[in-house]
């Protein structure tokens, strides 16, 4: 968290990250680029074992762009990259050829060896979800089996025990187990987005990744797949922007607030809506923005 | 005040001219469908169906040219709908932005709006003349160039209609591009790719003028395709412009099957469509 000379001159900065042990998922040092316009800047972002961790600030600000590239979606277009470190367990996933040599043209010291496993198992470990639910054309049933046919080869038997036990964990179970065969585009929209959660879950990813999930969602809704992150954080770590502060105040335990780019303040929750360090989180936080 | 009389009169004035365009469109269809069923409904026996075409002053029926047509079709179709959804999806997936992706998108606007008449040409200089004769192969393959740009077209479209996050969801999962694309894209536009596949039908099913180059016609009723083959089309035309009543009859038959026979496709199609939706 030290390398600095990318940052704007100005920048007030707090970092306070969890004990680097317990990371199950850390991104150290990102840039990225859409084609030649920069969006993120020397942004790290460390996410605790188990823990949730929120990002928060205001639109256009990168929050959306630093979740894709944890699990690795921005490189289904060519013409974006990203340059820096993600590291799963303290493996590298970011790192190919292509990155390599930017590192290098950055002047890294590259000591870490690539995590050596394709990107279709990074994606089963790190499963995310969209601000729009994103449900399959095919039965609901089907819908959440995707990714468990994709990647294991499981008896119908084994596969209808996965399912059924994802559903209970999006909390979809009791709404949904009378039509399993039914479409999922026949559900409402909440629905639709606990069913995007069962079906990152039944391939029991360690990281989940949630990009405003509840932006749809109508305020019972809502609490409920608060809930469902509450209880989901036993097994797993969960990344979830929000633009809703009290949200994030309410179910997070640490808090990244971003503003143009950088990563301004990451701190734990109670701290950062406590007594937040720098002045832009402070604006921020009491609505003082502009 | 004025100007709010005169938006609501333009407003008005827009609304009539709707109206009235709309009417005149189902006018038309309303006559044509009119004097087809007057003038062919009554020719619309069973021998239609169990006799091939008389010399005049016999009886016959259309069934060699009823067989021609639905052989050439299907056959037409089916390379149609394979290339036609192939390209679309690789226009529409892999090629986006890229020059060659651009280029052939071009190039198929342009094949969307060849006469029939040079297709049928077309297909005359490479399979009609070195072979040393007219076929039914050489009558679908005219009839797929005819609907294969329709379909790529209306494949290309469908599948960008499809939003980004939904492949990004499927890949997210860790499904590979061409798997999302088989298993989920395709799926979710498929009611769109039905409609490029029945718009493709429309409109080779009435199509006579590149058939007459290729397939010619055939007075006897033959299943084999590398022989001349009779179709409708080509045979309303050959019958609508004799001067003997029965054949002219014959002919309003055939125009009024035709018709009958994309009607129902249509339908089905919708039917089919709205079935898979919920
Ligand atoms: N596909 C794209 N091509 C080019 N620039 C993009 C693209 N997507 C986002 N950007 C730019 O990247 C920056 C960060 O966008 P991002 O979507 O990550 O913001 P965000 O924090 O998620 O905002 P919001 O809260 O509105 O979702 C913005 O300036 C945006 O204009
Ligand atoms: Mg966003």
């Amino acid at each position: 968290m030290t390398k600095n000379e990318n940052m704007v001159e100005d920048l007030e900065q707090f970092i306070a990250p969890p004990p680097t042990e317990n990371l199950n998922l850390e991104a150290r040092n990102l840039d990225f680029y859409y084609g030649t316009h920069q969006t993120l800047f020397n942004v790290s972002l460390p996410v605790e074992r188990n823990k949730i961790t929120a990002l928060i600030g205001p639109s256009g600000c990168g929050k959306s762009t630093l979740l894709r590239i944890l699990n690795r979606i921005y490189a289904l277009y060519p013409q974006q990259y990203a340059v820096g470190r993600v590291l799963l367990d303290g493996k590298d996933i970011l790192t190919d050829h292509n990155t390599l040599s930017r590192l290098k043209d950055r002047g890294d010291q590259v000591e870490l060896d690539p995590l050596d496993c394709d990107i279709s198992q990074i994606r089963a470990r790190i499963g995310m979800v969209f601000q729009k639910p994103t449900p399959f054309p095919m039965s609901i049933y089907d819908n959440v089996a995707y990714g468990v046919r994709l990647h294991f080869n499981k008896s119908r038997q084994e596969i209808d025990g996965i399912v059924e036990r994802a559903l209970h964990r999006a909390a979809l179970w009791d709404e949904v187990k009378d039509k399993l065969k039914d479409s999922g585009l026949s559900l409402s929209g909440g629905q639709q987005q606990r069913l995007c959660v069962a079906r990152g879950l039944a391939v029991e990813p360690e990281v989940l990744l949630l990009d405003e999930p509840a932006s749809a969602l109508d305020p019972v809704s809502t609490a409920r797949l608060e809930e469902t992150l509450m209880e989901l954080k036993k097994d797993l770590s969960i990344v979830i922007v929000t633009h809703n502060l009290q949200q994030a105040a309410r179910i997070s335990d640490y808090t990244g607030f971003m503003y143009l780019g950088n990563m301004i303040e990451f701190c734990s929750t109670d701290r950062l809506f406590a007594r937040p360090k720098t002045r832009r989180a402070r604006d921020y936080l009491t609505g003082r923005f502009g | 005040m004025n100007s709010n009389l005169k938006r609501r009169l333009i407003n008005k004035i827009f609304v009539a001219l709707c109206t009235l365009s709309t009417l005149l469109a189902i006018g038309m269809l309303a006559l044509i469908l009119g004097s087809l069923i007057i003038n062919g409904a009554g020719g619309l026996h069973l021998s239609v169906f169990t006799q091939d075409q008389p010399s005049p002053g016999m009886s016959g029926g259309l069934r060699n040219s009823i067989i021609g047509s639905i052989a050439m079709c299907l056959a037409a179709m089916i390379i149609a709908v394979v290339l036609g959804i192939l390209a679309g999806t690789w226009l529409s997936e892999y090629s986006r932005n890229s020059k060659y992706g651009r280029a052939i998108h071009f190039l198929n606007d342009v094949l969307l709006s060849v006469p029939s008449i040079l297709v049928g040409l077309f297909v005359y200089e490479i399979m009609v003349r070195p072979f040393h004769g007219f076929s039914g192969f050489a009558g679908a393959v005219s009839l797929a160039l005819l609907a294969m740009p329709i379909v790529t077209r209306t494949t290309e479209d469908m599948l960008q209609l499809q939003p980004d996050t939904l492949r990004e969801a499927g890949m997210g999962l860790g499904a590979s591009q061409g798997l999302v694309i088989r298993s989920i894209i395709w799926k979710a536009a498929a009611p769109g790719l039905l409609t490029g596949g029945l718009l493709g039908f429309a409109r080779i099913s009435g199509e006579t003028a590149p058939l007459l180059f290729t397939a010619l016609g055939n007075q006897f009723l033959t299943f084999n395709m590398s022989e001349p083959m009779g179709s409708l089309p080509t045979t309303i035309f050959q019958f609508a412009m004799s001067a003997y009543d029965d054949w002219r009859n014959l002919a309003w038959v055939g125009a009024l099957l035709i018709a009958m026979a994309v009607l129902t496709i249509n339908i089905l199609g919708r039917v089919m469509t709205r079935g898979g939706k919920r």
